[in-house]
Parts: structure tokens; C-alpha cells; sequence
């Protein structure tokens, strides 16, 4: 009887505290390793997310910079140009976008004398902020003595090349007619209406190259006058900016000349990558 | 029940006992282990990513003398407050073929292991 009591009672239901606490425990352990494991697991794979993301976008800054080599071998540059286009064409997916930055009124760049000059101070009153640049190489035969100072103390040598050449300031694609007739006043040229005339059917016609010669011709200055360490056909500074899935990226890529003033190469100078997939 | 059945009983009772405090032992442990594993590898991920994003915020103009600005930045992390347990190591300078300086990389310990974060400026 006692027995079948027993056996009665076992199947009921039987358990130790002891057991029951172990049980529990475990569970606790278990359940808590997990919760961590994957909260750490998210932020881990947000940072991978992070890296690869930012790593894709520099590494198509960085193509994108090669394919800026290609502009060494263009004459002018302007919105026509063949390498631009075909830069445009290959990175359209990424929404990219490129602009001259260095033809414009640097007041870092310019001589004080000119920078006042009356000319240059109605240009900026009737553009203001939209005329104005911050990039751009200082030419060395207009530029203040106590800049050249500056740098020679920043950079602790005499000679400053390069951020000081001889390469022109502006692109003539990318000023704008009164920006034109501004630097044409200041360098005492005649006719001026007349002449940018001339210039403006030029500049429209994208079948030819637009050279010095050819400006020299229109104006009627010699190849060596001082307007053209103002004005060439080339842009030192570029803007680009683009997207990719997860990153907006903004850079500056300049234009490197050589001793002889010849392009030696196009290189990113400054950059911005902003990840949009938020922190970690 | 015979006296020997009892000392059976005792002896099945110890192995069992000490197999179940093993078990609990070895998976105590384990688990203590993945913990601190899982919080390394947090950390160290954080750190780097700290250090990457410090190098990105490095300034280079074209108009400065890159070098002054990378003798500052470097002094600047070597002498970075970090966690305990993290050190510095050393802070290298990458140059290109032109002898330009064109990135940095980091040396940097978490405890016993050694990594290094490579950053392009």
C-alpha cells in the first residue's frame, strides 16, 4: 500500500528546490549571454555597415581622382569638355556633381590693392557671396609681400611652390561677363563692350578650343600682358559631390602644376564623408 | 539493502554530484569568457572607429605645412586619454612615391593584442 502511495505521489509531479534554483539560474545565465550577444552583434554589425560604407565612397573618390588625371590633357575646361562629360556619364548613378570653385574673388589670393580696387568692390557689392571663392593658388607675381611672409614662416623655407605658381587665376568658361569686364578694366583694355562680344561667341562655340592666342587676338594685348595670370582656360579647383547608398561625400580636388607651369596632376585636397546610417 | 549496494549508492551520488559541479563550473566559465569577449570586441571596434574618426576630422588646407600639422596631431595622439587597458603605441606617417604625406597609421594595444588603424588624410 505504502509503495502504491508512493508511486502515486511521483506521478504528480516531483522536483527538488535545489534543482528548481539550478534550473533557473541557468536559464538567467542563458538568457542574458543571449540578450548581450546580440545587442553587442547589432552595434558590431552597424559598424561594419559604417566601415564598408565609408570605405565604398572613398574608394570612388579615389577613382574619380584618377579619372581627374584625364583633364591634364584637355586645352580649356568647360562644361563641353569631353573628360567632364564622360566623368558626369560614368558616376551618374552616385548623382555626382562638379563645379569650379576657384574662379571667383579670393580675398586670401588676391593683392590688397586689387582686392580694393573700385572695379573688384562693385562686383562684389552687386554678386556678393556668389562671386566669392575660398580655393585657389596664389600667383607669384600678384601676391602681398606680408602673405608671402606667412607662408614662408608656416612653411619654413623660401620658396613656396606650390601654393604660390604661376598659373592663371580664373577660367574664362566660368566667369561671368561682368566678372570679365572687371579684370579687362583693371588691365586698361579698350573697347571693352565690344570686345566681350567677340569673346562671348567664342566661349559659346564649343566646336574649337578657345586658346591664349586667340584671346590675345580678340583683345589685342600681347601673349605676355599680366591679364593673363588672370584669366586661362583652366579651373585649379574642382568641387565634386556625391551619394553613395549611405554616404553624401564632398571634396575639393586641385590642380598641381610643376616648376615649368606645366599640369603635373590633379589631387584631393580636402573632403567631407558624412555617413547617413545615423551613429554608433 | 546490503552494505554494498549503499557504498554503490554513495560512490554513484559523488560521481554524479561532481559531474553536475563540473558541468556548472565549465559553463560558468565559459560564459564569463564569451561576456568579456563580447565587450572586447565592443570595445576595440569602438576604439578604432574613435581613431578613424579623429583622422578624418584632421584638417589639411593646402595653404599649411602638412608636416607641422601632422607633428601636431601626432603628438596629440599619443597623448590621447584612453580606457584603461588601451595604449597608444605609435603613430606613423604613410608618403606616397612623390614623398608626400598621404596618410597615418596607429599603433595601438587592448590589453595583450596589438592592432594597427590605417587612415588615408
Amino acid at each position: 500500500m505504502m509503495c502504491l502511495k508512493q508511486k502515486k505521489d511521483c506521478s504528480d509531479g516531483f522536483s527538488r528546490p535545489a534543482a528548481m534554483i539550478v534550473i533557473c539560474v541557468l536559464s538567467l545565465m542563458i538568457i542574458s549571454v543571449s540578450m548581450l550577444v546580440v545587442s553587442k552583434q547589432k552595434k558590431i554589425i552597424a559598424y561594419k555597415t559604417m566601415y564598408v560604407s565609408k570605405r565604398e565612397a572613398k574608394d570612388i573618390l579615389n577613382a574619380l581622382e584618377i579619372d581627374f588625371q584625364a583633364l591634364k590633357e584637355e586645352v580649356t575646361d568647360n562644361l563641353e569638355n569631353e573628360t567632364l562629360l564622360s566623368i558626369l556619364a560614368k558616376y551618374a548613378q552616385y548623382n555626382i556633381s562638379i563645379r569650379d570653385v576657384s574662379t571667383g574673388i579670393n580675398k586670401n589670393v588676391l593683392p590688397a590693392k586689387l582686392y580694393n580696387a573700385e572695379p573688384v568692390q562693385e562686383l562684389l557689392e552687386k554678386y556678393g557671396e556668389e562671386i566669392k571663392t575660398e580655393y585657389g593658388w596664389l600667383h607669384s607675381r600678384h601676391v602681398d609681400s606680408d602673405v608671402i611672409k606667412a607662408l614662408q614662416k608656416e612653411f619654413g623655407k623660401e620658396t613656396l611652390f606650390p601654393p604660390v605658381n604661376q598659373f592663371p587665376l580664373y577660367n574664362i568658361y566660368f566667369m561671368n561677363e561682368d566678372f570679365i569686364k572687371t579684370v579687362l578694366t583693371l588691365h586698361a583694355v579698350k573697347n571693352i563692350e565690344e570686345k566681350i562680344s567677340q569673346l562671348r561667341s567664342l566661349l559659346h562655340d564649343t566646336s574649337k578650343f578657345l586658346e591664349k592666342k586667340d584671346i590675345s587676338a580678340i583683345l589685342g594685348i600681347s601673349e605676355n600682358n599680366a591679364l593673363f595670370d588672370f584669366i586661362g582656360t583652366k579651373t585649379t579647383f574642382w568641387s565634386v559631390a556625391f551619394n553613395t547608398e549611405r554616404c553624401r561625400v564632398e571634396a575639393v580636388i586641385a590642380l598641381f602644376v610643376d616648376e615649368k607651369n606645366n599640369i603635373k596632376k590633379y589631387t584631393v585636397v580636402e573632403k567631407h564623408i558624412t555617413y547617413a546610417g545615423g551613429t554608433l | 539493502m546490503k552494505i554494498s549496494e549503499v557504498l554503490i549508492c554513495i560512490a554513484l551520488f559523488i560521481l554524479v554530484s561532481i559531474a553536475t559541479a563540473e558541468c556548472f563550473i565549465v559553463f560558468n566559465r565559459n560564459y564569463k569568457n564569451t561576456v568579456t569577449k563580447i565587450i572586447d570586441v565592443q570595445k576595440i571596434i569602438t576604439f578604432d572607429c574613435m581613431l578613424r574618426e579623429r583622422v578624418e576630422k584632421i584638417e589639411m588646407p593646402y595653404w599649411k605645412n602638412k608636416e607641422r600639422i601632422y607633428e601636431k596631431e601626432r603628438l596629440a595622439l599619443l597623448e590621447l586619454n584612453t580606457e584603461k587597458d588601451f595604449a597608444i603605441v605609435s603613430v606613423e606617417k604613410v608618403i606616397n612615391m612623390e614623398d608626400e604625406l598621404v596618410g597615418v597609421v596607429i599603433v595601438w594595444k587592448y590589453k595583450d593584442d596589438v592592432f594597427e588603424t590605417k587612415e588615408r588624410l
